[in-house]
């Protein structure tokens, strides 16, 4: 089987010019995609009917059942599910994160980062430096502002003399996520990137339903949930970092519940989920 | 955790309010006698408090009755990776001696270090004429790795015993179940037969 895979991003120009090209490509035996569930209902329809559809949906499968496979990674137990033909599964273990994150997490640390994402429209970026000024004497702050993010200028004039003000791809993200001890994200996949480094977050919320996702890893013992972009506050911010770097314990637990939460082999175990449920349905598929 | 409970005890995170009594109780002849390194003074404690104080959990074990702190518990060079520890248990309040508190906060840290902390060995290096701790250490199940002749904190040659203990020995003692307030134990059976 070819799998071919893509990110439908609608803010994401490279992503998006990749996805017009999948839907052209017909080569492929399954198409793996994820993006917002509006993104996926417009592509799955143009995908090939003999191929394989296999969607990463956020809030759940699609109830016009567009795709074969719909994989909801979460932060909760992991449950597979036929209905019919179609597989529904959802759970930690498919929370897909980059194998370099798990190696060497065990080593020193110190300092903040602050990432939030490539564009980020909202711009949390500003709000996280504003909130992590008063620290920024005694405790490393590294900001890495997201490649699509207009305003580096900007923050590296307004932030850059007490805090290390970088471009993301002039560092290598995941070794910095790894020797921070505490990350400012803005929850999305990097929360569980920050799982998979045993870097404690704390998190902003775009919306309530990153917000759920957020406090459902909170509730399991990682990181903390500074709250919604739109209500939360400088001050918010800066305490709840300030509490994980002054309590070692607290963010060595939170690195030893990480282990159980996000797999370092969640992509073969999906693999392996999805060749044995399309082993039995192949033949009724294609007799 | 913000306070690990025992029948007498509880044990929390340590503060930076803590450091004059830990500094006496290092100080304390026989104590610090005890120490691989010298007792630090106040502003040598402060310093390494607010240092990172990376791959260690270090907390006040307080009498629960008078609320007042009697002692130290410490996890150093915890691995995640390989799921190991050093730990350091010391009664530093000489009036708070010959109690069992060091059994029952010992009893306590370990099964956190398990159940919590995901360990599944936790070690300790004792001076060999340290017969208090090496009673508490035989109650827990230890087994010895070796003997060792190492200098200690005045550079002088002395023999200290070096033991570990294994995860599923909290499953196997009642010593631990007797001392457990938060069902450790049954959380760390469940870790150990999902493997």
């Amino acid at each position: 089987m070819t799998v071919g895979r893509s990110v439908l991003d609608p803010d994401d120009p490279v992503a998006t010019s990749a996805a017009s090209t999948l839907a052209l490509e017909g080569a492929w035996d399954a198409y793996v995609l994820d993006g917002p569930d509006a993104f996926l209902d417009s592509w799955l329809p143009r995908l090939p009917t003999e191929a394989l559809r296999v969607a990463f949906r956020m809030h759940g499968p699609g109830r016009r059942g567009l795709e074969d496979v719909a994989v909801t990674p979460s932060p909760g137990a992991t449950r597979e599910e036929l209905a019919g033909e179609r597989l529904l599964a959802r759970g930690r273990d498919f929370l897909f994160v980059r194998p370099s994150l798990f190696a060497g997490a065990d080593g020193e640390r110190g300092g903040v980062l602050v990432t939030m994402g490539g564009a980020d429209p909202n711009d949390a970026t500003t709000l996280a430096c504003e909130a992590l000024k008063p620290l920024a004497g005694e405790h490393p702050v590294t900001v890495v502002v997201g490649a699509l993010n207009p305003r580096f200028e900007d923050v590296a004039s307004r932030f850059g003399h007490g805090m290390r003000v970088l471009r993301q791809g002039e560092v290598d993200f995941d070794e910095e996520l790894k020797r921070a001890a505490v990350a400012v994200i803005n929850g999305g996949l990097t929360r569980y990137e920050c799982v998979a480094a045993r870097t404690p977050f704390v998190a902003l919320s775009l919306d309530e339903g990153q917000a759920a996702y957020t406090e459902a890893v909170v509730a399991s013992g990682f990181g903390r949930h500074a709250g919604l972009l739109s209500s939360t506050s400088p001050r918010t911010i800066l305490v709840a970092v300030e509490e994980l770097l002054v309590q070692p314990a607290k963010r060595l637990e939170m690195a030893a519940r990480a282990t159980d939460l996000v797999r370092p082999d969640a992509a073969d175990l999906f693999a392996r989920t999805l060749v044995r449920w399309y082993t039995s349905i192949a033949p009724r598929r294609r007799p | 955790m913000e306070r690990i409970e025992t029948p007498r005890l509880y044990l929390r995170p340590m503060r930076r309010e803590d450091a004059e009594s830990i500094v006496a109780w290092r100080s304390e002849p026989r104590t610090a006698a005890m120490f691989f390194s010298p007792p630090p003074t106040l502003k040598q404690h402060l310093d390494w408090f607010d240092s990172p104080r990376e791959h260690r959990v270090d907390y006040v074990v307080v009498e629960a009755a008078s609320d007042l702190p009697v002692g130290t518990v410490s996890f150093k060079d915890v691995d995640l990776e390989r799921r190991s520890a050093e730990s350091g248990t010391l009664i530093g309040d000489l009036a708070s001696r010959g109690k069992g508190y060091g059994l029952e906060a010992k009893v306590a840290w370990c099964l956190y270090g398990f159940a919590v902390l995901g360990l599944d060995r936790i070690d300790v290096t004792v001076r060999r004429d340290n017969e208090p701790m090496l009673r508490i250490e035989a109650a827990l199940g230890h087994e010895t790795l070796e003997e060792a002749v190492l200098p200690n904190a005045l550079g002088e040659p002395t023999a200290y015993v070096r033991m570990t203990l294994p995860a599923r020995r909290a499953t196997e003692l009642d010593v631990f179940r007797s001392v457990d307030r938060h069902g450790f134990v049954e959380r760390l059976a469940a870790r150990l037969a999902r493997g």
